[in-house]
């Protein structure tokens, strides 16, 4: 009996002592050790681009097709049999931006391990990881700030959880959006200091400054974004004709003056889909409000480019980021900042290369701004001016179908508006432009503020 | 006797072994699909003057495709 004690004892004590399971944080083998182990984790994302496969940081045809025939560029009512399944307005998604929320912050979990635990800097390899690590997280922070944030009016609106490091037990609650834009500008920075050259991590010195662009563009600091964007655009010059035609109409290649483009690798998983989507934009028309802007009809080269004489859409659908995007915002940032003169040459350097026999406008000669327009205030509140809705419209025109209106609307003014289907009115209500965070957070992490508008 | 001490014995030091097992640090990788849904407004029913809209602009695009 005494032996059985004992025994037992003893065994008792080799059973305690087994607590290794306790401890939920990873150590030694979970965390990649070299540089080629690091890069690993980013090339997952990378190919996700590369192939079409997933939208979490640059569009591919599915996503694109989905967020643009839910805006005012084409007409729900005019759809075909075949456009039944298109979503008839953002509400049809807004339950799904809950998962593209999560899968954001899956890259950015990534770069937080690449960030935290690669000690070693030694090389231009080991660079290239910490450099497009540090641009993937800013990319990403970037993507949630636009879409999950409401547009910048004060340093104290919500912003994001702002997630630095791997941490499973770690539940943040939001920052402000000062903070918020304070982190992000901060990690494009670091990004630059790495001087990415490398094509193969993507995120590139110049896409990480087109990205910063689009960044400073989108909080409303208009020096630094023209200054970003001239920078983009002196170094990857407009092209025209056949080149404009044939780096738009590319299914694959990237070509010309686009700095990053997703899908560049066809033969994978996406091309069924990516086929789907080119057939299915085909099933809603675009609306006559639209194709109405396209004033020189023929003579913008535009014109047959994106649509038909019936209205349906001509253009590959396919993210991309390129120089005529920075020449908008540089247009804009001028007009924001009143250099006219500026604002004009930059717009008016666009329409030349888009509009065969272009007369420049001039402050004079400025077309009105239409009366039944949906944006009637600009990024700053303002009502807008008939410069500001030239260039607005110039933007509609030129990044028509690649994912862009949806923002726009967002930027200036969130108008809400209307569209229906088989007798029953769908509307775009402010709220809807600002997507939910998921619900699951919100239930278990206590203090975690919603965004104003969504009920369950 | 004996042979029952053996076997306490035993199964005590087997089940000791067996909670040491290794375990995995790393849990394993799931993809979190479940989400819960919001309420999102329903659509409403059309008025007569919107209905007039949506005819028009009907109208209009029969007549241009049928040119």
């Amino acid at each position: 009996m005494k032996k059985i004690f004992i025994v037992g004892f003893i065994a008792l004590g080799l059973l305690s002592g087994c607590t290794k399971y306790l401890d939920v944080k990873t150590y030694g083998k979970a965390i990649p050790e070299t540089s080629e182990e690091f890069a690993a984790l980013l090339h997952t994302h990378l190919n996700d681009i590369d192939y079409g496969n997933i939208e979490t940081l640059l569009d591919n045809p599915d996503a694109l097709l989905d967020i643009e025939v839910i805006t005012d560029n084409f007409s729900l009512p005019l759809s075909l049999s075949g456009g039944r399944n298109l979503p008839k307005y953002i509400g049809s998604s807004l339950n799904d931006k809950q998962v593209r929320y999560e899968k954001i912050y899956a890259v950015i979990r990534d770069a937080n391990i690449i960030v935290d635990n690669m000690k070693s800097v030694a090389n231009q390899g080991d660079k290239n990881v910490l450099g497009t690590a540090h641009a993937l997280r800013a990319v990403a922070y970037y993507q949630l700030l636009k879409e999950y944030c409401e547009p910048y009016t004060t340093d104290d609106q919500a912003g994001l959880p702002i997630v630095r490091s791997f941490d499973m037990e770690e539940r943040p609650l939001r920052s402000s959006y000062g903070q918020t834009v304070a982190f992000i500008a901060d990690e494009f920075e670091k990004a630059l200091t790495y001087d990415v050259k490398d094509d193969i991590y993507r995120y590139t010195a110049d896409v990480v400054k087109a990205y910063q662009a689009r960044f400073y563009f989108w909080i409303r600091e208009w020096e630094k974004a023209s200054v970003l964007a001239k920078y983009i655009v002196d170094k990857y010059p407009l092209v025209r004709g056949k080149h404009y035609v044939d780096m738009i109409q590319s299914k694959h290649a990237k070509l010309e003056n686009v700095l990053l483009k997703s899908y560049i690798y066809g033969g994978g998983n996406s091309d069924n889909s990516a086929v789907a989507a080119q057939n299915n934009i085909t099933q809603r028309p675009l609306s006559k409000n639209f194709t109405d802007l396209f004033v020189e009809k023929e003579k913008d080269i535009r014109y047959v480019l994106s649509f038909d004489e019936k209205r349906i859409n001509n253009k590959v659908l396919n993210g991309r980021v390129r120089s005529a995007e920075f020449q908008l915002i540089l247009a804009e940032s001028y007009a924001h900042l009143g250099k006219e003169d500026l604002a004009l040459q930059a717009i008016n350097k666009l329409r030349a290369h888009r509009i065969e026999d272009n007369i420049d406008w001039t402050v004079a000669t400025l077309p009105e701004v239409d009366a039944k327009s949906l944006i009637t205030v600009d990024a700053e509140g303002k009502p807008i001016s008939k410069l500001i809705n030239s260039i607005l419209n110039e933007r509609r025109k030129e990044l028509y179908a690649e994912g862009d209106r949806f923002f726009e609307l967002k930027r200036n003014g969130r108008p809400e508006f209307w569209s229906a289907d088989n007798g029953l009115k769908y509307t775009t209500e402010e709220y809807m432009y600002t997507f939910p965070l998921p619900r699951l957070d919100i239930e278990v992490v206590p203090g975690l503020v919603q965004n104003k508008g969504y009920k369950y | 006797m004996k042979t029952k001490n053996i076997i306490i014995v035993a199964l005590l030091v087997i089940t000791a072994l067996a909670a040491c097992k290794k375990l995995d640090e790393v849990p394993p990788k799931t993809d979190t699909t479940s989400t819960k849904n919001y309420n999102l407004p329903r659509p409403t029913v059309l008025t007569q003057e919107e209905r007039d809209f949506v005819l028009k602009e009907r109208q209009e695009y029969n007549e241009l495709t049928t040119d």
